[in-house]
């Protein structure tokens, strides 16, 4: 295939949406954990986008609503000194590079909401002003 | 009280509940002593939950149901217990959660943290993140008060 199936090694990034109101640079930790929060839609893992295939801009234009959002990194090393795992999860419908962690479901938050918290604020910090795109650079 | 917050209008009663000192339409709003300015904070705050419960679902782009008002409510009411009973200074952020809640937060630095997500009325689940010991969890609840108990808090 492209690629897109492969493993993903240690030393790649990943791309995470944030909402802009989830942001504030001006605290120790920027990101609030709910940027990392799973939705009902997050049924196998919550997203993220491999940067070897799409690009900060496209992954925070990539939702059709109205929101303006941040764009952080994370190395996929530093992902799994969590205890978490980064697997590709290609589909159609979503932008090259689709990938899930899937610890951080919308099912293992139901089982389990405290570790679930625990896990989103870990990736919070982990995202600390790792900012690949900013609401601001849509503008420029 | 409730009916008038309803009709999503900020008004001077929203915020007498905290106090002559408090507000946007505290007198001596425009001083600098350290009280006034976390006077200021927590009117802030409050500014951010009027904010929040104007949300409409969607707000997200992503189909998140907006908070509910009676939650919002709930937290107004909350504020006061916080600031007065458990001497908390004023949260560093609010947010709407992607569940029809808020999540209210307190940076004191990278390691300490303290968080209270609020999804349904008069009720919180606390979140405690300290050094060297495991994140602290537990629920808190607490009551309608009346006009006077808010108004002595």
């Amino acid at each position: 295939m492209n690629g897109q199936h492969d493993p993903i090694s240690d030393d790649e990034f990943l791309l995470r949406r944030v909402l802009r109101g989830d942001v504030d640079v001006n605290l120790p930790v920027p990101v609030q954990r709910e940027g990392f929060r799973p939705t009902t839609r997050d049924i196998d893992g919550i997203s993220l986008f491999r940067e070897r295939f799409v690009s900060p801009s496209e992954v925070a234009n990539g939702n059709k609503g109205p929101a303006e959002y941040y764009v952080v990194r994370l190395r996929a090393s530093d992902i799994r000194g969590l205890g978490l795992s980064i697997l590709p999860d290609v589909k159609d419908d979503q932008l090259p590079g689709h990938s899930l962690i899937p610890e951080v479901s919308y099912p293992a938050k139901k089982s389990d909401k405290a570790k679930s918290k625990e896990l989103q604020r870990l990736l919070a910090k982990l995202a600390n002003g790792n900012f690949a795109h900013t609401p601001n650079d849509a503008i420029r | 009280m409730l009916e008038q917050r309803r009709t999503d209008v900020w008004s001077d009663s929203v915020f007498a509940y905290y106090g002559t000192g408090g507000g946007p339409f505290a007198q001596e709003g425009l001083t600098t002593s350290d009280a006034s300015h976390i006077d200021k904070q927590w009117a802030m705050r409050i500014e951010d939950l009027l904010r929040i419960r104007l949300l409409r679902d969607n707000w997200d782009g992503e189909d998140a149901p907006a908070p509910a008002p009676e939650v919002i409510d709930s937290v107004l009411e909350l504020f006061p217990l916080l600031r007065t009973q458990a001497e908390l200074p004023p949260p560093n952020r609010i947010v709407p959660s992607r569940e029809g809640g808020i999540v209210i937060e307190w940076q004191f630095d990278p390691d300490h943290y303290l968080e209270a997500e609020c999804s349904e009325p008069y009720r919180a689940e606390w979140m405690l993140e300290i050094p060297d010991a495991p994140t602290a969890h537990w629920p808190q609840n607490w009551g309608p008060l009346d006009e006077s108990s808010l108004r002595a808090a």
